[in-house]
This record gives C-alpha cells, sequence and structure tokens, in this order.
C-alpha cells in the first residue's frame, strides 16, 4: 500500500504549526567517490575526527591566528559531527545547527571548527567560508540552508592529506584533509615531532 | 527570487478524455492541458492543479460509515489491485479521499461519508493519485535538482504530515547508506519508492531548493470544487483550479457564500490566505463582514491594506491558509470552469 501522507476530511488537528528559524545542514562530502569529493576534518596525524564540535555564522575581521579567529567570528548556531563523513542529514550524520538569529542578508555562512567544547574555550580552529549564503527566512517555514565543505573556501586551517583510519567504504577513497592551524603553517605530525626530537638529541650528542 | 507564476495551462487546451463509466452512466470529457510551477530559492508553496485522467465515474447508490455502493459497478475490473486511487465525491464540499480497497461495487472509504450522499443522486469520480514519480520523476528523467550521497544541492519536497511537521524527501543520485544506486530518500528514514508517496492535490507541496527551477505539470483539469483540510495555524493548500482562480472564486465573493471563518470589524478569529509574493514574503488577506476602514459593509481586506476586491488577488498554484481553529473548507472553481 502506498504511503498517503495526508488527505482531506481529517479532523482538524490541534497541533499548531510554528514560525520556523533557519537550520544550517554541514555535509563534508559528496559521490560519485573520488579524491576530490571528500574533505575530512583529521588530527595532526591525518586521521580522521568524529565529534568535533563547529560553529556556523557570521565573520567579521582578518584571520591570522587563533585569538583573531575568536574575535572574529559570531557562532549563530552550533552542533558536533557525529561521524568521520557527515552530511545535513540524519542519514549519514547529525550535523544540522540550528541558527537562532539569522542575518538574513545574503552573506556567506561561515563554518568554524573547535578544537574544544566551544568557541571560547578552544585554542584552535578551523574555518570555512561556506559555498551557500544566508537567505530570506520564510514567514512560515523559516529557512534551511546546506554548505558542502567540499565546495567552501578554506580561509583558516590547513589542508593535508586523510589517511582513512576509521573510514568504511565507500568514504576510504576520499584522500583530502584539513587539520587545525593556521593556512601554510603545516603543523608536524607528533609522529614526526617525535623523530625531529630524537634527531635533535642525536646531534647534541656528537 | 523567482515566485510560483500561474503559467497556468496556456490554458487548459479542450481535449476530450473519455473515461469509464462505473456504472453505465454517461462518460464524461474533461479538458486537459500543462502549466509550468516556478519555485524560487528556499522555500516556496506549490501545488498539483492538473491530474491523470479519471478511470471511471458514475452515481453512487448509497453510503454507509465505512463505505460506498454503485449499483451495477465492478471496481475490480476497473480500478488495479493494491493501487491507491482519489475519489472525488462530486458536491458543494468536494470530499476527496484517497482508497485502496473494493469488491464488486463497494468501495471501502476511510471516512464516514454516509452524510454527503444523496442515495443515486450524488457523483463521484475515480483517478489515479499522483506521486513523487508521476509528477517530479527520477533518475534520468528526474525534474528537479538531485543529491550526491547527501541532500547538498538537491531540491527537497516537503509533505505535510497532518500534525503540523513535514515528511521531507529528495532523490539522491548515490543513495544512504549504500551510496551505490540512485532512489528517492525520506530525509532521516532512508530509500523510498518513489511510487509509494502519494501527492493528494488538495495539499500544498512545499519546494526547499538551494537555487529554484520549474516542472512542468500536464494533466486533466478537475472542474468541481475541492474540499481542503486545514490544520490550526499554518497549512500548504492548492488552488487546485489552475487559471482564474481568485480569492473569490476559491472561498466566495461575500459573507453568503464564504467558506472560510471571517472578521467582524478586525482580523480575529478570521483565516487568513497568505500569498506568497515576489520578494519571498507573503501578502495577507482574509474577510470582514465589516471591512476597515468605514465598518460599513463587507469585504475582502488586505492585512495592512485595508479593503481590497478579492478579485484582483489570483492565486497561485500553492498558497498558505493561517487558520486560528483549523477545520475542512471547500474551495470553489472559476464559474467558466462549468461550461468546459
Amino acid at each position: 500500500m502506498k504511503k498517503t501522507v495526508v488527505f482531506t476530511l481529517v479532523a482538524a488537528s490541534s497541533m499548531a504549526v510554528s514560525m520556523g528559524a533557519t537550520s544550517v545542514g554541514v555535509a563534508n562530502f559528496a559521490f560519485p567517490a573520488t579524491a576530490d569529493n571528500g574533505l575530512a576534518i583529521v588530527d595532526n596525524t591525518g586521521t580522521p575526527l568524529t565529534g568535533v564540535n563547529f560553529g556556523v555564522g557570521s565573520l567579521n575581521g582578518a584571520l591570522s591566528d587563533a585569538a583573531s579567529v575568536r574575535a572574529a567570528f559570531t557562532p549563530l548556531g552550533t552542533s558536533t559531527t557525529t561521524s568521520q563523513f557527515f552530511a545535513g542529514d540524519p542519514n549519514t550524520g547529525n550535523n544540522i545547527a540550528v541558527v537562532d538569529a539569522s542575518p538574513q542578508d545574503d552573506s556567506a555562512v561561515y563554518v568554524v571548527f573547535y578544537s574544544g567544547a566551544d568557541l571560547a574555550t578552544s585554542d584552535d580552529y578551523i574555518v570555512f567560508e561556506g559555498d551557500a549564503n544566508f537567505i530570506v527566512e520564510n514567514a512560515v517555514l523559516g529557512a534551511d540552508v546546506n554548505v558542502s565543505l567540499v565546495g567552501s573556501t578554506l580561509v583558516y586551517g590547513t589542508e593535508t592529506t586523510s589517511n582513512g583510519t576509521g573510514i568504511n567504504p565507500p568514504f576510504t577513497s576520499f584522500t583530502n584533509g584539513v587539520t587545525f592551524g593556521s593556512s601554510g603553517v603545516p603543523e608536524p605530525s607528533s609522529a614526526l615531532l617525535s623523530v625531529l626530537g630524537l634527531a635533535f638529541v642525536a646531534r647534541r650528542r656528537r | 527570487m523567482k515566485m510560483n507564476s500561474l503559467k497556468a495551462v496556456a490554458a487548459i487546451g479542450l481535449t476530450a478524455l473519455a473515461i469509464s463509466s462505473a456504472a453505465a452512466q454517461d462518460a464524461a470529457s474533461k479538458p486537459v492541458g500543462y502549466e509550468t510551477l516556478n519555485f524560487g530559492v528556499g522555500f516556496t508553496g506549490v501545488g498539483i492543479r492538473l491530474h491523470q485522467a479519471p478511470v471511471t465515474s458514475g452515481v453512487i447508490a448509497s453510503a454507509d460509515g465505512t463505505s460506498i455502493t454503485v449499483a451495477g459497478a465492478d471496481f475490480g475490473a476497473l480500478l488495479t489491485d493494491d493501487t491507491d486511487y482519489v475519489l472525488e465525491i462530486e458536491g458543494d464540499k468536494g470530499i476527496v479521499q484517497i482508497i485502496n480497497t473494493w469488491a464488486g461495487g463497494v468501495i471501502t472509504t476511510p471516512s464516514d461519508l454516509s452524510a454527503e450522499i444523496v442515495a443515486d443522486v450524488t457523483t463521484f469520480t475515480i483517478r489515479p493519485v499522483d506521486t513523487l514519480e508521476s509528477v517530479f520523476g527520477s533518475g534520468t528523467e528526474l525534474a528537479i535538482a538531485g543529491g550526491n550521497g547527501n541532500v547538498n544541492g538537491a531540491d527537497q519536497i516537503w509533505l505535510s504530515d497532518g500534525a503540523g511537521g513535514y515528511t521531507k524527501y529528495y532523490f539522491d543520485n548515490f543513495a544512504p547508506p549504500q551510496f551505490t544506486s540512485s532512489s528517492w530518500v525520506e530525509i532521516g528514514a532512508g530509500s523510498v519508492s518513489g511510487d509509494a508517496v502519494n501527492l493528494v492535490y488538495p495539499d500544498g507541496i512545499v519546494v526547499n531548493s538551494p537555487n529554484g527551477g520549474s516542472i512542468v505539470v500536464t494533466g486533466s483539469v478537475k472542474l468541481s470544487p475541492t474540499e481542503l483540510a486545514l490544520l490550526q495555524g499554518f497549512t500548504f493548500v492548492s488552488s487546485v483550479a489552475p487559471a482564474g482562480a481568485d480569492l473569490t472564486t476559491a472561498f466566495g465573493a461575500d459573507g453568503a457564500s464564504l467558506t472560510l471563518a471571517s472578521g467582524n470589524g478586525n482580523i480575529n478569529g478570521a483565516d487568513q490566505v497568505w500569498v506568497q509574493n515576489e520578494s519571498g514574503d507573503y501578502d495577507k488577506y482574509y474577510f470582514d463582514n465589516f471591512a476597515p476602514p468605514t465598518f460599513a459593509s463587507e469585504s475582502w481586506v488586505q492585512i495592512g491594506t485595508g479593503a481590497i476586491d478579492g478579485t484582483t488577488v489570483s492565486l497561485p498554484a500553492g498558497f498558505v491558509v493561517n487558520s486560528p481553529a483549523g477545520g475542512n473548507v471547500s474551495q470553489g472553481v472559476p464559474s467558466f470552469y462549468s461550461e468546459l
């Protein structure tokens, strides 16, 4: 039997439809599965991360370091990634941030990933200028905007490679990653730091 | 922002459709045509106003709490098993129900129609119900933007769940969770068959689009009134009539013919008709028995502007009724439809 969503002659519902707000969905993959169609948030070893807190909102100011991100970004809604590859779709990870007060001005949606629990207590960030803008809210339904990180611009953070750890097919073919820290200043991995440290020790001994 | 436009039925081509008769009644003819439904960035309410051709019609011999009976009919031969159809009771109310169970000349009805039926007088029409698949297509025939593994970039189709919420669908070329094949997807639930999701034409359809677009709908025109089920609060509905619909043809030109709840000197208690404008906002109207600013006569009123001529407000394919009480109301068709 087909699924009939609603039909007439039903008794009037007592439930009122509430006025809508803006919600922003964030996705970091698309198919077909090519390396460029996914972008994982990774740690400094390239391992994809889950449970990363992030905010969506507006940005006003130049970004030079973590403190400048903290000062320039105004989060309008927050959420947490629930898988390494996520989307604004509960089928593939709940990453929809409800925006309390949308600017409704066609300005870009900025997505900022936090190294810690929230903007104020984090000491590092990843900042994307989203490929979608805030739009005028519908008076009945609000607005529903979706940002794809693959099509967005990385304005603060470091491009790197995802090693695919913990990723199940078909996502392993996505090899692009981004990690915390200022663009253009690659953060050495823990393993590399360890090697370098041993090298320095070895040099001193000579 | 684009708007729903009534490029209606350039206009309603008058092709005759021969349909079966369920009980040796005269075969009916219906005009057919096409219309383009535009939708803008963000949310746009649209409505299906051209329908699949009727498959049978006739006169109802009797009705009880759970069924109607048509003398001499064999619905088993006229209708396809395990298929949903729209049952239209042709009368002032324009009751519409979805049916899928029948035997001989008896059709099981979802609710009690006995009070609405005059034996051997009330007529009915049955037509296939439209679906996501029949209106929006799929795969290479998809008429809207699809997703690729997630909803990003896809046009979403929001259908009322009848309780104030919406069930949301989109078409994905790599549908989750396998990401290997295309399918319609119910957001939050996974793949669904587009043929299995009915689009019941009195209800409005909300298109949530990242880039805007349009679809072309073809089919036959319904020439009689249609009952709308209004929730308390906001309900997206279809104007059903594809050409010539305005506030007066849909809901009445005066207090005596009005089918919506009216105001008495102000908006309190009145059903409001919200029509989306080019800015994406809504122009809002209601009928007042003592319309401001003179409070001396009845009139349609545009909220924030004052009394207006209701015939000047054309209804797009989809619009919103904001009702303080909810309930079922009848929506009429322009008078010239009787000559089609």
